[in-house]
């Protein structure tokens, strides 16, 4: 009953074998006028893993994040991209390469259906013009048939049939981010960055998503760079955690390695700088 | 088109599928919504599909006689499964898809279940952490593949490797497929088709053995009755593991080749019955008073013009539209009214609720209110009650065609005797009575007689229209200190009917007076919170309120005024009731799976409250154990009030013993 809507899994990744470097950042730092947001940090982001980014608030987390995803240009450093250095970086280029985020506050079009929402995360694969698709006949037809069925594995996926057509404005908060990380898997993504997916969620919702995200990394075969507060979700997901305080990295390695880690209970539990 | 004459010696429900696929190959069998696209198996792609599945089972060492258990939600797959193995002389075993591991390891384990075939991942998981009590359970099979993908292969395929094996062995070997239909020949209508466990109110589950002829006979009795054929569809979304499903979705529908429904999933049910406006639809009384409450809420935000519309033409309805949809006469101008206020606002209603196409709407379970009922009715909807137990394979009474009545359960069903004995209770004879209970002789001879007679254990009468009434249960039925009648689900059902009231449990058998205890109802209470900015933080706070003692005294003070007018119920008037501080849940052990309440469980967790309801003490702290979805338990403490209520005297004859003699 399923096989003949079935499209091809979604594997990305091509040209970098699991295990290698899929993202490389070396000695970056960032400010915003006389603040410094990012000092001098070097780390790595394997194919097939998931990252997790901590540290206390204002560590410079979602500015690491935004490095990554070329909203903000480092003043210094190098970040190399599947065995290329970047150069100028815009979001959408970020995008067309395959890296998609989510947002720490939701970003979703309010107005708009869930199902809707999603199928905006295809808006990269189309292949057809406004009005080839405006006219909705022949091959943009066939092309909107081929990605809806894309997005609806996505619903299934995710467990949103029941909000398929519902509007997002209106949905819980919880949902509301499923639904964001729904648009941003409809991108196919290599690399997914999510900006603290469980924040304001109740413990099963974070268990659904904690889920949702190993299944993602697991049978899309997308490598995760994520931010979290939760330190029981950050270490039950994550192959290696970054910690970062005050712009500066201060640990790196595995959960275990890093819980252990002096300077990071520091950061944690304050200590006079 | 007339089905009966043909299938006199079809006997079996795999014979059933045989001949609709030959018959109405390419008519629609079942539909599924999946990826948000409605799909459909033919009767013709049906049988192909079990009958791959079936093979399958063969070559992984499926024998004669061997038990399935089938558990998850409504799916093509795990209906065909139940075809498949009964079409190789298997018994299959639908179970509760939402059982805690406890609860489904009592079934398989007493069902002696050799194979599972479950839905998904969850389910898996819930067998795997119980596999050490289930020695006999051999393999497991899965329909949904998502996160199964690093699980041990070798007790554990997908349902589409099964089948994969199935058609590689008919590629392989042509005489497979005749070995299949010789199996279904073999398979005689006395053979067990199936067991059924029902949730009892008291003590473990008993599996209801029930053979083809069980099902067979009653699912064409049913078809008869309510005129089904092939053009019918019904959406199949109560649990397999119920009698009603299994004889609705599986036993009618193969019988009468109707087409089933599979929603996408259980959140997405009303939706997908509006996409789909079944013919033919079933529900508790609960799902259609939610729908109710769920109409009624949005209607208090509407606007004014279309709020005064739904008020006005609702009334023309409650006068007129009973009377239309049972053909009796009504005046050209009450038709008039009737006929607009069905293109504004009645047929809007219907196809908002899926029921654009409906023909023919069952309700059973539990008594349902009449103005619920009548509401229902006079929208056009032809809504009636029917009787049944497992033990009858569903069918005792049901309401024709036109003689429709809120308060009784109707007339016996084709084929179906009913006698009362002395001490009021129900007793039938039909073809649907089941064989025995699995592994119960002692269960069997109590319920069973040796002539065939079955006690439903519901006390009842028939009125003068020939009509059953049901009271209460048979044992439940008791008697106050001053010998009036105590028949505490009859008050308690009077009690739910109204909207803020969402369960309720009275006490009185040996007792001076009756007292209960009160849920209320989330839904419309916390509705009415917001109307009146009214803020609580939880349910417990909610219950407590001092407001919402007050709306559910001036109910409990409602119905001791209408019982003052019934001369045998006089006597149970209320006189102290309680709200109670968490809503009865079915996996702390207070209600049974199908939402009834299990009285003993209750009088033992609430006994400090129900000893303060009679020793007149105004407040009674309590502290309850509550077990959550994931099984793991927490506790719920505080002071719960306790509030009088006024009782009125009786009017009319108070002769109680003659009016319960009659």
């Amino acid at each position: 009953m399923k096989a003949d809507v079935k499209p091809k899994p979604v594997i990305a990744g091509q040209g970098v074998d699991a295990g290698e470097v899929l993202l490389a950042v070396q000695n970056v730092s960032l400010s915003f006028g006389g603040v410094r947001a990012i000092r001098n940090v070097s780390f790595d982001i394997r194919k097939g893993e998931i990252r997790a980014i901590i540290g206390p608030n204002g560590a410079g987390k979602t500015s690491m994040l935004n490095v990554i995803n070329g909203f903000y240009h480092p003043q210094e450093g190098v970040i190399t991209y599947k065995g290329r250095q970047r150069s100028a970086m815009r979001p959408h280029i970020a995008a067309s390469q395959g890296i998609a985020r989510t947002f720490q506050n939701v970003a979703l079009f309010k107005g708009m259906s869930t199902l809707d929402n999603i199928m905006t995360g295809r808006t990269l694969k189309m292949r057809r013009g406004l009005l080839a698709h405006a006219l909705h006949f022949g091959p943009a037809k066939r092309e909107e048939i081929r990605h809806r069925a894309a997005v609806e594995h996505i619903i299934d996926f995710l467990e949103i049939a029941h909000i398929r057509k519902a509007p997002v404005g209106k949905l819980p908060y919880g949902l509301q981010k499923r639904v964001e990380l729904g648009r941003a898997l409809a991108m196919e993504p290599e690399l997914l960055l999510l900006d603290e997916p469980m924040a304001g969620m109740n413990l099963e919702e974070k268990q659904d998503m904690s889920r949702f995200i190993l299944t993602v990394r697991d049978a899309f075969n997308t490598t995760i760079a994520l931010i979290e507060h939760d330190m029981g979700v950050v270490m039950d997901l994550s192959d290696r955690v970054v910690v970062l305080d005050y712009g500066q990295k201060i640990a790196d390695g595995t959960p275990a390695e890093v819980q252990g880690n002096q300077a990071v209970i520091d950061a944690y539990l304050g200590v006079a700088h | 088109m007339s089905l009966e004459s043909a299938s006199a010696h079809l006997d079996t429900v795999p014979k059933l599928l045989l001949r609709n696929a030959a018959r109405y190959a390419s008519r629609p069998a079942i539909r599924h919504k999946d990826f948000g696209i409605w799909q459909t198996w033919t009767w013709a792609q049906m049988r192909d599909e079990v009958r791959a599945f079936a093979i399958g089972l063969r070559k992984l060492g499926f024998e004669r006689g061997d038990v399935v258990a089938i558990i998850g939600d409504n799916r093509p797959r795990l209906y065909a499964a139940i075809a498949a193995v009964q079409s190789i002389g298997g018994v299959a075993v639908p179970a509760y898809q939402d059982a805690v591991a406890d609860e489904m390891a009592y079934v398989l384990d007493h069902a002696e279940a050799k194979l599972a075939i479950v839905q998904d991942q969850e389910q898996v998981d819930k067998l795997i952490s119980i596999a050490d009590k289930l020695p006999k359970l051999r393999t497991v099979i899965f329909e949904e593949e998502r996160g199964l993908a690093g699980y041990d292969s070798t007790t554990l395929h997908s349902f589409e490797h099964v089948q994969t094996l199935g058609r590689e062995e008919m590629r392989r070997n042509p005489g497979a497929g005749g070995w299949w239909l010789d199996e279904i020949a073999r398979g005689k209508g006395s053979d067990v088709s199936v067991m059924l466990y029902t949730s009892g109110t008291t003590g473990r589950p008993k599996g209801v053995m029930l053979t083809h002829d069980n099902i067979v006979r009653s699912a064409e009795n049913g078809n008869k009755f309510d005129r089904f054929t092939p053009n019918d569809t019904l959406l199949a979304y109560l649990p397999m593991a119920w009698v009603g499903d299994h004889l609705f979705s599986y036993g009618q529908a193969f019988a009468g080749a109707m087409c089933v429904a599979c929603p996408e999933s259980p959140d997405t049910t009303i939706e997908d019955r509006r996409e789909i406006a079944p013919t033919y639809f079933f529900a508790p009384p609960r799902v259609f008073e939610n729908l109710l409450t769920q109409i009624m809420v949005r209607m208090e935000d509407a606007g004014r013009l279309k709020k005064g519309m739904f008020d006005y033409f609702l009334k023309v309805a409650h006068r007129s539209g009973e009377q239309i949809l049972d053909g009796k006469p009504v005046g050209v101008t009450e038709r008039l009214l009737y006929w607009l206020g069905d293109k504004c606002i009645y047929a809007p209603l219907r196809n908002r609720m899926g029921f654009t196409r409906i023909r023919v709407a069952y309700t059973a379970g539990e008594a349902i209110g009449p103005d619920l009922f009548r509401f229902y009715r006079s929208l056009g909807i032809n809504l009636k009650q029917l009787y049944g137990q497992t033990e009858a394979s569903v069918y005792v009474t049901l309401q024709p065609d036109g003689e429709v009545y809120p308060d009784t359960v109707g007339k016996p069903a084709p084929d179906v005797e009913i006698k009362i004995a002395d001490t009021g209770e129900v007793l039938y004879r039909s073809p649907g009575v089941f064989l025995k209970y699995y592994k119960n002789e002692e269960a069997t001879n109590a319920t069973k007689t040796p002539d065939g007679w079955v006690h439903t254990g519901d006390a009842g009468f028939f009125d003068q229209r020939g009509h059953l009434k049901i009271i209460d249960r048979a044992n439940d039925v008791g008697r106050l200190n001053n010998g009036g009648l105590f028949a505490p689900k009859y008050l308690e059902n009077r009690l739910k009917f109204y909207p803020e009231i969402r369960e309720a449990v009275a006490f009185g058998q040996g007792r001076d007076y009756v007292t209960m205890f009160i849920n209320i109802d989330l839904t419309s209470v916390s509705n009415w919170a917001e109307r009146n900015n009214i803020a609580y933080a939880s349910y417990q706070e909610l219950a407590a309120h001092p407001q919402v003692y007050d709306i559910v005294a001036k109910r409990v003070e409602e119905l001791n005024r209408a019982l003052a007018d019934e001369p045998q119920m006089a006597a149970s008037q209320i006189k102290r009731f309680l709200i109670l501080h968490k809503e009865l849940d079915a996996d702390d052990g207070e209600l049974t799976r199908t939402q009834k309440v299990r009285r003993p469980a209750i009088a033992e967790r609430y006994a400090p409250l129900i000893a303060a309801l009679y020793d007149g003490s105004g407040t009674c702290h309590i502290a309850t154990e509550v077990t959550f979805e994931d099984g793991r338990k927490g506790m719920v403490q505080g002071d719960v009030r306790i509030v009088d209520v006024e009782a009125f005297p009786a009017r009319g004859p108070a002769d109680p013993v003659r009016e319960a003699a009659e």
